[in-house]
């Protein structure tokens, strides 16, 4: 790790020090600081990759800081700070949402297997890639997969999940009608699969078969 | 290019799937058919547009929810005077003093000197020539005299 690195690691050590302390001490404007300190990254490299779903991500950090705030009073100060102790919390949480999604109908799909080596623990503080560089990685990627897809597929996706248009808008922009829409996103999406696996050195999931439910998509 | 399947026609997996998928997108909730390799490459889609960022308004409504699930410590009650410690602890303090006088005025021995000879006059101004630089011989001469008196006085009070 670089000095200044390490300088700016320690400087954060010790402001989170004094945080702890004073949340351990009933201060809950010090849980906010911390909160804000470390929800961003749980849920961009914790929840969101293994539980696929904003809203299950969010879910899941709620309850992830729920119990770091009755157990922080116990808490005993380790070297790299709470991230690695709130990162095996939210791991745990992201594991308990998926042993439940069937019961509560919940659709969770992770793809923190597609992320591959973009993909980073977040428990490890000194390896930890700048956020907006590693948006830019998985911005390139996709960037270089789509123009892969066939001009339908790609259209279908972009109009979807980049621009965000509800279905009938992407099918009326397709000329087709909203059923052969769905079927043709699904499509889409099997491909871009395929290629974005193909394309970089992501690690497949386990068999990456096509209707292969929860089993092999829990973390 | 690999959409070799773009023109077939949909089979009925695929259609149940299409229409699993397309609800799950907009809901987040899955049916039994939900292709979770197709769910999870849309996720992928959305996870590089945007990084996975919390959104701000988001982060502060799940702070909020989470202050409010987790009861902080309770603030202390606000005691009346007559209940508060220093209000208990008073007499006891007052009490606890004046049993120890009681007992050094007690067990105290008899101190000599409550009457003792009062310097003269004269030997307090040669007390104070010699201290500002004069003569000393006065202050000999009245301290002979004063110890006489004393001795005497003290003679007096011990004599058995």
């Amino acid at each position: 790790m670089p000095p200044e690195a390490d300088d700016n690691r320690r400087a954060r050590l010790r402001r989170e020090r004094a945080l702890v302390a004073r949340a351990q001490g009933g201060d809950r404007d010090a849980f906010g600081a911390l909160y804000r300190l470390h929800a961003p990254e749980l849920f961009a490299r914790v929840l969101l990759p293994r539980l696929g779903s904003r809203s299950a991500a969010e879910d899941a950090l709620a309850e992830t800081f729920r119990k770091a705030l009755e157990q922080l009073p116990r808490w005993k100060p380790h070297a790299d700070g709470l991230r690695p102790w709130l990162s095996r919390i939210a791991a745990n949480e992201a594991t308990n949402m998926h042993r439940v999604s069937a019961r509560s109908g919940r659709a969770l799909a992770s793809f923190e297997g597609l992320l591959g080596p973009l993909r980073e623990s977040a428990d490890l503080p000194g390896a930890a890639l700048d956020a907006r560089e590693r948006q830019a990685r998985l911005r390139a990627r996709l960037d270089a997969v789509l123009p892969r897809l066939s001009p339908r597929y790609r259209r279908a996706i972009e109009l979807r999940l980049v621009e965000e248009r509800n279905r009938e808008a992407c099918a009326e922009a397709l000329d087709v009608k909203l059923g052969t829409f769905d079927v043709v996103l699904l499509r889409a999406l099997r491909a871009f699969r395929r290629e974005w696996e193909r394309l970089g050195d992501a690690t497949p999931l386990p068999g990456g078969a096509p209707r292969a439910r929860s089993q092999e998509e829990t973390p | 290019m690999s959409d070799d399947d773009e023109s077939l026609p949909p089979t009925a997996d695929e259609l149940r799937e299409a229409a699993a998928l397309a609800a799950a997108l907009d809901r987040s909730h899955g049916a039994p058919e939900l292709p979770v390799d197709a769910f999870a490459a849309a996720g992928v889609v959305r996870y590089a547009r945007d990084g996975g960022a919390l959104e701000d308004a988001a982060a502060e409504r799940i702070l909020d929810d989470v202050l409010a699930a987790v009861p902080g410590p309770a603030p202390a009650a606000e005691r009346p005077w007559w209940k508060r410690p220093w209000v208990l602890l008073l007499p006891t303090g007052v009490g606890i003093a004046a049993a120890g006088a009681a007992i050094l005025l007690t067990l105290r021995p008899g101190v000599p000197g409550g009457d003792l000879p009062r310097p003269s006059v004269a030997l307090l101004r040669a007390q104070a020539e010699a201290a500002s630089g004069g003569s000393s011989d006065a202050l000999d001469a009245e301290l002979t005299r004063y110890r006489a008196t004393l001795h005497a006085s003290l003679e007096e009070r011990y004599r058995p």
